[in-house]
């Protein structure tokens, strides 16, 4: 029935969009192999043919996910704070939006891990959040905000904003347009970094 | 007042002790103080040990009584969150009250109170602002919807303060409200998941580079910049 490469293939791809599917929907804890089963139409044993468990699956969603990710990371990588203006943070942000999107149960699941102050959050997410916090940290030096909070956490903060701002306005009970949410954050991250359209002066912060 | 008859009125009342009205008899008492106690144990243990994971059986070992008597007092594990998700939001809740002269103050002004009420309370009442945060989506679909409504209440007060900031001409007008108000909820609400009360760093220095980042990303030092004073 599904001899040729080509259909194994469709196979392997559709158990993978179901996961995605059904791991946003009801989060990695609450899904299970049948309901992974059900999405993809498919039958218990072709799910054992190309996948161990539900972990194994979850493991390529995720692999897939953070190589993704890692192009958004490298490119942040790359911004400088004197040189960059809102639109460029817009589209950063913009960009990370659609891989949320594209990797809603991956980003559900682990959101669930982080929440649940799991220590088992598989070392490539965390080496990608680590270079992503770095990139960022860099960004926040650069701009020389005088604050009792650490660049490096101000720059682990500046990550949690976006993504729980995702997951929040994503989430099926909000009422936020999503198009909305990357210009209005990246003006405040502008703002608040490189002083928006206000004299460079005023980037001094201060704490009252 | 208000949130004292509310959080009455949504406990699970089927199998709640059988009250007259006016009653104020020390049994009522004992079983209010019972009830409080089951609750805040639970709360403990949801905190230590996750909602999921923790089963009645544990809650009745840690107040002490038999795993049949909590049954007078609710009838699923469920309700216990429901009650831990609406006592917190009833605290979150007192944070909306301002007093006379910071109601008459500034949007920048009234928005920097707010987050350091809401981190004070954040920092005294950390487990169950945790529990509540982590857990509440795990409620059933007709009481996330009234957990979701009261969280939306609270969101409309920070996005009037953000209006009011625009029609001072404080805040950038192109600001989405919904999407600002969201932001400083979303970072007040991390804190509790990784903020360590041991680590170097306090809530209440944590809230205020929260309200730095809130009122300078939506352009407020130009206000103060314009207006010392």
């Amino acid at each position: 029935m599904d001899g040729s490469l080509t259909d194994n293939r469709d196979l392997r791809n559709r158990l993978l969009l179901a996961g995605n599917a059904v791991f946003s929907e009801v989060g990695y804890t609450g899904a299970t192999v049948d309901d992974l089963i059900a999405r993809a139409s498919t039958s218990r044993a072709t799910f054992y043919r190309y996948f161990r468990n539900k972990d194994d699956l979850f493991d390529e969603l995720s692999r897939a996910c953070f190589q993704d990710m890692r192009a958004i990371v490298e490119e942040l990588g790359r911004v400088r704070a004197g040189d960059v203006d809102a639109a460029e943070i817009e589209e950063v942000l913009t960009q990370y939006r659609d891989l949320h999107a594209r990797h809603a149960g991956v980003f559900r699941a682990w959101w669930e891990r982080v929440a649940r102050l799991d220590p088992e959050v598989p070392a490539e997410e965390g080496h990608v959040f680590n270079r992503l916090v770095e990139s960022l940290t860099r960004f926040v030096s650069d701009a020389r905000v005088e604050s009792l909070v650490a660049p490096e956490v101000q720059a682990a903060l500046l990550y949690l904003l976006v993504e729980g701002s995702y997951a929040a306005v994503t989430s099926r009970w909000s009422r936020i347009d999503p198009d909305a949410l990357a210009p209005t954050l990246a003006r405040m991250v502008h703002r608040t970094y490189l002083g928006g359209d206000a004299p460079r002066r005023a980037s001094r912060l201060r704490l009252v | 007042m208000v949130n004292e008859a509310r959080t009455t009125a949504t406990r699970p009342a089927p199998r709640r002790p059988p009250r007259r009205a006016g009653e104020r008899g020390r049994s009522a008492r004992n079983h209010e103080d019972r009830w409080t106690d089951i609750v805040e144990r639970a709360g403990a243990i949801f905190y230590r040990k996750g909602y999921e994971a923790t089963s009645l059986q544990d809650i009745a070992d840690s107040v002490g009584m038999l795993k049949g008597s909590i049954y007078y007092y609710i009838k699923t594990k469920e309700d216990l969150l429901y009650e831990l998700v609406s006592r917190a939001q009833d605290m979150f809740e007192a944070t909306l009250e301002e007093d006379e002269e910071t109601a008459r103050s500034p949007a920048p002004v009234r928005l920097r109170a707010f987050i350091g009420r809401w981190m004070a309370l954040t920092s005294r009442e950390r487990e169950w602002g945790l529990v509540a945060e982590r857990e509440f989506m795990r409620l059933s679909r007709r009481r996330l919807r009234r957990v979701i409504e009261r969280r939306d209440e609270l969101s409309g007060y920070v996005k009037d303060i953000i209006r009011q900031g625009i029609d001072e001409g404080a805040f950038d007008p192109t600001t989405d409200e919904s999407v600002g108000a969201a932001a400083i909820f979303e970072l007040m609400k991390t804190s509790h998941l990784w903020h360590r009360p041991s680590g170097p760093l306090s809530m209440a220095e944590l809230g205020d580079w929260y309200a730095t980042f809130a009122i300078r990303g939506l352009g407020g030092p130009r206000w103060r910049d314009r207006d010392p004073g």
